[in-house]
């Protein structure tokens, strides 16, 4: 397709829509307009752009027509990592399901892991070092430094902790946990991957 | 004159507050730190950092977002000579000698000229802002609603027209983003108006949250599409400081970039990125030896680099003395203000005096701190360059889901983000330009304000409303601009400004 079509199409599309939903507005008189004046008047120049682009992609002669060429695999993991972080940090409702709290020690590492895999050069291993890491880093610095009240530990394990280890200890520990487990892990993969080491070196300049 | 001197002194009094220097520092810091990245701008920066300041004080916040701007769009300045990968379109003139001069060897001078270039620039450009603020903003004052409708007009038709790229499609993306402006609670009734019975579109649509999905998370996707070679970093060998015979070369351009920077840097639309190409064309032209440019002539560096920060300040000038923001950038800043109960225009200077002048001289102070601070400092951002894209993404798709969660600790405005973030995209690939939008969803409810008050005025008659001559006369400049850029001629030429996001 080419892209002025599309785009055309799509703008017309809301524009129509924007008509549609500003029908019951008031337009009231030009002394004194009302809520519905400027909606009419916005999807009526919309619609006036979007078919004057419908016109255009479909007259322009093809050595001037750009094809619409859309990438399905960045969008589509960096979309659901986000997707992902924001049903579990706090807990939420759809439909039936429902999800508990999982907190920052769970949202953030996930989010980081599926958005990683967004371009084929992504490496597991690499990328649960980094999500541990950051996640915990993160934890430090949003939680710690600027005592943004981020939930930070799933609401089962909050519940459990003892009332006398304060506020501030559980996220702090969670955090030095998720810290060494990625210094753990890249330890070992490095560890592992000496045969490889090329590979290593290469990623590590 | 004293009055002026007055004010800066009243504004460094709240500027080099402990607190205050710190913020921005940290902003400088942060703000280098995404922006050196390559393919994200300063906008996209911003964008993504703007959570991080909703837990300051206004002031500070303010500051700090100055140093996270100046640090983005120097930032971008780094990644242009050692990567000869612009992170802003600002910075794709300073490719062409700045990488010259880091193949030659010359890494270190080329940065420290665009660094002391930009600070000499900015120097200029905050005395720029601070003798224009007060006499603009006495005649904003006394505007009435329909002279502000008719400048508004014509600040958005300029923006349009100077943004490059498709007139039609930029002025669609400028309607969709004035309509997502009226989406809500009415102003008049409270009634809810285009929100489809959906109590999210009630809220209205939050300018971070569409903003950081537009710019960043969109940006983002579009980087993922390119082939991530390792780029080939050239290492910074030689002195950071130019010599005598640099400074020599470079100081008329310096010169000459900042007063051009200046005034280019107040049109709407992208100023900011016509200065630089303005500057390096004028230094070429009244170049002894023309063909020195494009292989490493210092003042094709150091013209541009002053000129595209005397027009980061000066960009501030619309915003702070009219309250109107004339990028997508300024649009952000604008946001920010407002969150923060500091509402741009020509009523801040009166009502919060220390507010305003903190922030004209924490321009500066930004300035300084990136001379002072982020030269040094290089190395560090050399390493950060080196870091594989496959692992910087997933890093900035975290610290957008912490910060905008952090605001509200709303679940459904991290959902949102992935929506824009998405369309943003979708928008990108259809060559719809986002930045005009963003411009019309500040400027939308102001817009309609304005021109309902003034029709109120007239009494409904559309002659009286045109009678006055201002308004009159911005309106057709406005119709006269339009219809000269759709002339073949001045069309042709257009297709020559790069189409960007600023």
């Amino acid at each position: 397709m080419r892209i002025d079509i599309v785009a055309g199409i799509l703008l017309s599309a809301l524009a129509v829509l924007i008509w549609y939903e500003a029908v019951p507005l008031p337009v009231g008189e030009l002394s004194y307009f009302g809520s519905g004046f400027m909606p009419r008047v916005c999807a009526a120049a919309l619609l006036i752009g979007g078919l004057s682009l419908l016109f255009r992609g479909v007259t322009q002669p093809s050595s001037e027509a750009e094809k619409l060429v859309l990438a399905v695999r960045g969008p589509f993991f960096v979309g659901f990592a986000i997707l992902i972080f924001a049903l579990t940090i706090k807990g939420y409702a759809v439909g039936p399901l429902t999800i508990p709290q999982l907190g920052l020690v769970v949202a953030g590492p996930l989010s980081i892991f599926i958005s990683g895999f967004g371009t084929v050069e992504a490496r597991p291993g690499e990328l649960i070092v980094l999500a541990l890491g950051l996640t915990g880093l993160g934890i430090l610095v949003f939680v710690d430094l600027l005592n943004v009240a981020l939930p930070v530990l799933p609401s089962f394990i909050e519940r459990g902790i003892p009332q006398s280890w304060g506020i501030d200890w559980p996220p702090r520990i969670a955090a030095i946990i998720l810290l060494s487990a990625a210094g753990g892990l890249a330890w070992a993969f490095r560890a592992a991957d000496n045969s490889h080491s090329e590979d290593m070196k290469e990623a590590d300049q | 004159m004293e009055q002026l001197f007055d004010h800066l002194a009243l504004g460094f009094s709240i500027s080099f507050s402990f607190q205050n220097l710190l913020l921005c520092l940290l902003g400088c810091l942060v703000g280098t730190l995404i922006g050196v990245l390559p393919g994200i701008g300063p906008l996209a920066t911003i964008a993504i950092l703007l959570p991080l300041t909703y837990s300051v004080d206004p002031v500070g916040a303010l500051i700090m977002l100055a140093g996270i701007y100046y640090g983005a769009q120097y930032g971008g300045s780094t990644a242009a000579i050692l990567v000869n990968m612009p992170g802003e379109a600002s910075s794709v003139v300073t490719t062409l000698d700045g990488h010259a001069m880091a193949k030659d060897g010359r890494a270190g001078k080329a940065l420290g000229i665009a660094a002391i270039g930009s600070f000499i620039a900015g120097t200029f450009g905050v005395l720029v802002v601070a003798a224009l603020a007060t006499p603009l903003a006495a005649i904003a004052l006394s505007f009435t609603a329909a002279h502000f409708f008719a400048l508004m007009v014509l600040g958005l038709t300029l923006a349009v027209v100077l943004a490059g790229g498709s007139l039609l499609k930029a002025g669609c993306m400028l309607v969709i983003g004035v309509t997502m402006a009226l989406v809500g609670a009415d102003p008049l009734t409270a009634e809810p108006r285009l929100t489809f019975g959906l109590q999210t579109l009630y809220d209205r649509f939050d300018l971070g949250i569409v903003a950081m999905g537009l710019f960043g998370i969109a940006e983002i996707l579009r980087n993922l599409e390119l082939q991530h070679k390792r780029p080939a970093i050239t290492p910074v060998v030689g002195k950071l400081l130019p010599d005598r015979k640099d400074f020599r070369q470079s100081a008329g351009a310096i010169g000459r970039g900042s007063v051009l920077g200046a005034i280019l840097g107040i049109l709407p639309g992208n100023g900011v990125i016509l200065s630089s190409f303005a500057s390096y064309a004028l230094e070429k032209r009244i170049a002894k030896d023309p063909s020195r440019f494009g292989k490493g002539a210092i003042e094709g560096v150091a013209g541009p680099e002053a000129a595209n920060n005397a027009g980061a300040q000066t960009a501030f000038v619309p915003l702070l003395t009219m309250g109107l923001p004339a990028t997508a950038t300024m649009a952000l800043m604008a946001g920010a203000m407002t969150l923060h109960g500091v509402l741009p225009g020509p009523q801040m200077m009166d009502q919060h005096p220390d507010t305003f002048w903190g922030v004209v001289t924490s321009m500066w102070l930004g300035n300084a701190m990136l001379v002072i601070i982020n030269l040094p400092l290089i190395g560090i951002w050399v390493r950060l360059l080196r870091v594989p894209y496959r692992l910087l993404f997933p890093a900035i798709v975290f610290v957008c889901c912490v910060g905008i969660f952090s605001v509200g600790l709303q679940p459904a405005h991290v959902i949102q983000v992935a929506i824009f973030g998405l369309a943003g995209y979708l928008l990108s690939k259809l060559r719809l330009e986002a930045a005009p939008l963003l411009l019309g969803l500040v400027l939308g409810s102001l817009l309609e304000n304005n021109l309902r008050r003034g029709l109120v005025l007239a009494r409904g008659d559309v002659i009286a409303f045109l009678s006055d001559p201002l308004t009159l006369s911005l309106l057709a400049l406005s119709i006269v601009i339009i219809v000269t850029a759709i002339l073949p001629a001045v069309a042709q030429r257009r297709v020559e400004i790069p189409a960007v996001d600023d």
